[in-house]
């Protein structure tokens, strides 16, 4: 069993103190497969959180041990809070570095045009989810998994431990809601 | 318990936010739902917060539905509830999808590749393919970002993105059957959107499939796949000459007037097919690993006579008020934003190097037009800068029609004047008095090469001239005991990088030796010339004691001239033994049997005969007499590391080639000879023109084989070739020469001495 199987067990058996192990282990991991993936690949590459997400779990959970869904909640949920501090990081030094930090490079497909007004700009996205922590953790909590970690609604309830319907009822809400916080 | 949450309502209420806002949206829209707010909201501050959230919802549009930049899994992430962004079975659909490979070519690779098999995920599995060169880095990231349309295009697989070109973007591919590597544009689908240019791209591209020439980007195949045109070029494994340029700055004279050679030659063969260019610059010359310069675009801009008046029919347009090229240009970039083709930049880009006629009567520009571009690209490659770097558009208009063209030699004092004779003629304004046809510019600018690499310029040039040319000679040479080229050169210039980089084998040697010798020639001269003047500098003290460690140096060049027939052979097996009659320049001149014999030997003698000995001499002698400043003319970087070797009439060789090929140039009778090796073998061209492709089964990295296929081009024998004499001999007549050449100067002719091995004094 790998370390992170082993401490999401101990989530699972209730151990308070294994979740707080399990984040750092996760980041480190996914900073360096997101390091790893921006040097195979020429400049104007953007990140693909969600694949690096998925391929952090496959290298750090036992693919051996069953695959419990708690499993994966944990680990996701840990996996979403890595994946929105290395964005935000790299907003930052994207800012900072005058690259152009507002904007976001779009991958070119004839299929796929777009929608404009997808993604928000990942910094004020943070500030407004910071924001939302304190009154509904459960809600930015969602918005994590649902967006930095790539999970599908029906994941994300899974991984909250709710029901399908309130987490879309929730999703439908909290994303007014922080568009609201956005304008 | 309910917790309330708003942010601007003043008063709680007993429902909260959400659920306010959920059963809100529960109501009918419009009416119903307006009229439940007012009844369920009291406060009125929190009936325009829902209402306010409401608006929110309606236009949230796919907000944060899909992961940041994540917009490619957005479908699979949202219908699938497997966690991995895609499959390795979707990864091996859509590269079937993508055509890159059948569904049989797939199922073999996976089941023949064990790594496949124990692949996780997509990702891992695409690593594999990579690795087992099953497909490219760039195919790869392509279908796990979901692109797999336009990876391939009828027959031709894109293997990797080249960058951007004049009309749309360049990839490097390859012809699934014929193993062939191509280099493909495909133009943005907007461009042939628009009526009449389509015909008129396959107009051009029908000019462009007739023009076949080394020196020219040939123009393959043209088709459309998919609803996107693409044209099919020649690919060439190297750099374009703006990036060539932006990379290590100016160019060598002598390569720059090569690279321009080159280019005119492609651009007289299409003039005389008729075609023109109209759109010269660094940019538009590609050069090639082995230093072969091929122009790009060549037929797509224009076509003259009456196929040109055809086009702007086709287009509508009136060309006796706007250029062809431009218009064409202008059409694709208004239209195309996704090429990002600005047009003012396209349009600056070009108009750097455009003639004066181009700009007021498009319809008369004619070859003379290409000429003038040529003359701004040469301009360009020497100095690094652009004749008329005026900033606006309307100030280089007006400089290309008014401003004096500047001189060459006021950036590059080293450059001779002939060639800047030249360059003045071929930017001439009136196009009348330009130089006619692209053979005149050949022919002159081949004048001025060879006045470069002759003698007659200068004392450096002599001693250019010493080493020059004989690369063949040296294989008779011990090489067992090679000087360790990092360290004599290294003592009087530190430019030895190339040198070092060398491959450590027969041929590999040579060139590094005699440019080895050549450079230390130069220093000493450079340094005699100091002497002369007086200027005794600390450092150029430390260099003769080098030169005096240098000077055993085994290896080297020798200068001589060829005039007698083969019976005439008499040349000195080995070193050491000086013969007086070859250390003295008179004797040279009066006797020059002596000197022939060395000559015959090679077989690779300059045509020049035993009277520009008595020249170069004679020139020599007034450089000395006038107190020439070698420094000035010729400052000392201009020895660039890099490319010193094409100076000295070697170019590419072991050590300098970009892709570690192996090449030399030499002048054989007036023929300029180039024999190269690279990884499909030994090729010898002469004038461009390849003489023979040798099998790299036959001839793959033997020098000996190279020398004999050389022979065998040439008629020249072993026993003709085989008295030779050693580099250690050659450097002492040189210093020799020196020497007496410099007899007038007491200081300077002891100091040569001082130089020269104890026998010889």
């Amino acid at each position: 069993m790998t370390d992170v199987t082993q401490i999401l067990s101990k989530i699972e058996q209730g151990d308070p103190l294994a979740a707080e192990q399990l984040l750092p282990l996760v980041y480190d991991d996914l900073r360096r497969l997101a390091a790893n993936e921006l040097q195979r690949e020429p400049a104007g590459h953007t990140l693909q959180p969600t694949a690096l997400v998925h391929e952090a779990y496959l290298r750090l959970v036992d693919g051996r041990a069953e695959p419990q869904w708690n499993h994966r909640g944990h680990f996701y949920a840990a996996a979403a809070t890595a994946m929105r501090r290395i964005l935000v990081d790299s907003a930052r030094r994207k800012q900072t570095l005058k690259r152009g930090g507002d904007r976001e490079r779009v991958p070119m497909d004839e299929d796929q045009v777009p929608a404009s007004e997808a993604h928000p700009d990942i910094l004020a996205l943070d500030q407004a989810l910071s924001k939302l922590e304190q009154e509904r953790p459960d809600l930015a909590q969602l918005v994590s998994l649902r967006y930095f970690a790539g999970l599908t609604m029906e994941q994300a309830a899974k991984a909250l431990d709710v029901s399908l319907r309130t987490t879309e009822r929730n999703w439908t809400y909290v994303r007014a809601w922080l568009l609201e916080v956005l304008q | 318990m309910l917790r309330v949450y708003h942010v601007n309502s003043q008063v709680p209420s007993t429902l909260n936010e959400q659920s306010l806002f959920l059963r809100a949206l529960e109501q009918p829209a419009g009416e119903p739902r307006q009229r439940w707010l007012e009844q369920a909201c009291e406060d009125p501050g929190q009936r325009t917060r829902i209402a306010s959230l409401l608006e929110r919802h309606e236009k949230a549009g796919s907000f944060l539905d899909s992961p940041p930049a994540e917009l490619l899994e957005q479908k699979d992430a949202d219908r699938s509830a497997k966690p991995k962004p895609i499959t390795k079975s979707k990864f091996v659909d859509r590269l079937i999808r993508s055509k890159l490979m059948t569904a049989e070519e797939a199922a073999a690779c996976d089941s023949n590749l064990e790594s496949l098999q124990a692949a996780p995920d997509a990702l891992s599995y695409a690593h594999a393919m990579v690795k087992a060169n099953k497909l490219t880095g760039f195919q790869a990231k392509a279908i796990c970002d979901g692109r797999i349309k336009g990876l391939t295009f009828g027959e031709y697989i894109i293997l990797d993105r080249l960058g951007k070109g004049g009309m749309g973007i360049v990839y490097k591919a390859k012809h699934r059957r014929m193993d062939r590597l191509v280099a493909i544009k495909v133009l943005p689908r907007s461009t042939m959107a628009t009526k009449g240019l389509e015909d008129r791209f396959y107009r051009e591209v029908q000019t462009a499939a007739k023009l076949m020439h080394p020196n020219i980007v040939a123009a393959l195949d043209a088709s459309e796949d998919d609803g996107l045109h693409y044209l099919v070029m020649e690919y060439v494994d190297g750099q374009d000459l703006g990036e060539v340029l932006r990379q290590s700055g100016p160019l060598q004279s002598d390569h720059a007037v090569n690279c321009i050679i080159q280019a005119a030659r492609g651009l007289q063969y299409a003039h005389e097919q008729g075609v023109i260019h109209r759109d010269i610059k660094p940019a538009n010359l590609l050069i090639d690993g082995s230093g072969t310069v091929k122009v790009l675009d060549m037929g797509l801009a224009r076509v003259t006579g009456a196929a040109s008046e055809g086009l702007d029919e086709s287009t509508g347009r009136d060309s006796s008020k706007e250029d062809a090229t431009l218009s064409w240009e202008q059409d694709t970039a208004t239209i195309s934003d996704q090429t990002q083709l600005t047009k003012a930049g396209e349009i600056m880009g070009t108009l750097d190097y455009m003639p004066p006629e181009q700009f007021t009567d498009s319809r008369n520009v004619d070859q003379r037009g290409d000429i003038y571009s040529l003359g701004c690209t040469l301009f360009h490659l020497l100095t690094g800068q652009k004749p008329f770097p005026a900033g606006t558009v309307a100030a280089i208009f007006k400089s290309h029609l008014n401003d004096p063209v500047p001189t060459l030699r006021s950036v590059r004092p080293d450059i001779p004047e002939h060639l800047d004779r030249v360059f003045q003629k071929m930017l001439t304004k009136e196009p009348k008095q330009r130089q006619g046809s692209m053979s005149q510019v050949i022919e002159e600018l081949e004048q001025s090469l060879a006045e470069m690499q002759s003698p007659q310029t200068s004392l450096v040039g002599e001693l250019q001239n010493v080493s020059n040319n004989r690369v063949l000679h040296a294989n008779t040479f011990d090489l067992a005991s090679s000087v360790n080229p990092a360290g004599s050169p290294q003592i009087i210039l530190s430019h030895d990088q190339p040198v070092r980089r060398g491959r450590r084998n027969r041929l590999g040697w040579i060139p590094v030796g005699v440019a080895a010798c050549s450079l230390l020639l130069i220093a000493v001269l450079m340094f005699a010339q100091k002497v002369g003047q007086g200027e005794r500098r600390m450092a150029s003290s430390g260099n003769v004691n080098s030169l005096k460690e240098a000077n055993s140096m085994p290896e080297g060049a020798r200068m001589t001239s060829r005039q007698h027939p083969p019976g005439n052979t008499n040349g000195k097996p080995s070193a050491g033994g000086a013969d007086p009659g070859m250390a003295k320049p008179e004797n040279e001149a009066q006797h020059p049997s002596d000197e022939t014999a060395q000559d015959l030997a090679m077989g690779v003698m300059p045509t020049k005969s035993a009277e520009d000995s008595i020249e170069r001499d004679n020139a020599a002698e007034q450089l000395n007499q006038n107190d020439v400043d070698i420094d000035a003319q010729r400052p000392m970087d201009w020895i660039d590391g890099t490319t010193w070797a094409s100076r000295f009439g070697i170019q590419g060789g072991p050590a300098f080639g970009p892709t570690g090929n192996r090449q030399v140039q030499f002048i054989d009778n007036g023929r300029k000879v180039s024999i190269s090796e690279d990884s499909t073998g030994i090729t010898v061209s002469v004038d461009g023109r390849v003489v023979e492709a040798a099998n790299p089964a036959e001839l793959s990295k033997k020098d000996a084989q190279a020398f004999q296929l050389y022979e065998k081009v040439f008629g020249i024998t072993d026993q003709e070739r085989a008295p030779a004499i050693s580099a250690f001999e050659l450097q002492r007549m040189q210093l020799e020469r020196l020497r007496d050449t410099h007899s007038k100067n007491p200081q300077l002719k002891s100091l040569i001495e001082s130089m020269l091995p104890d026998n010889s004094k």
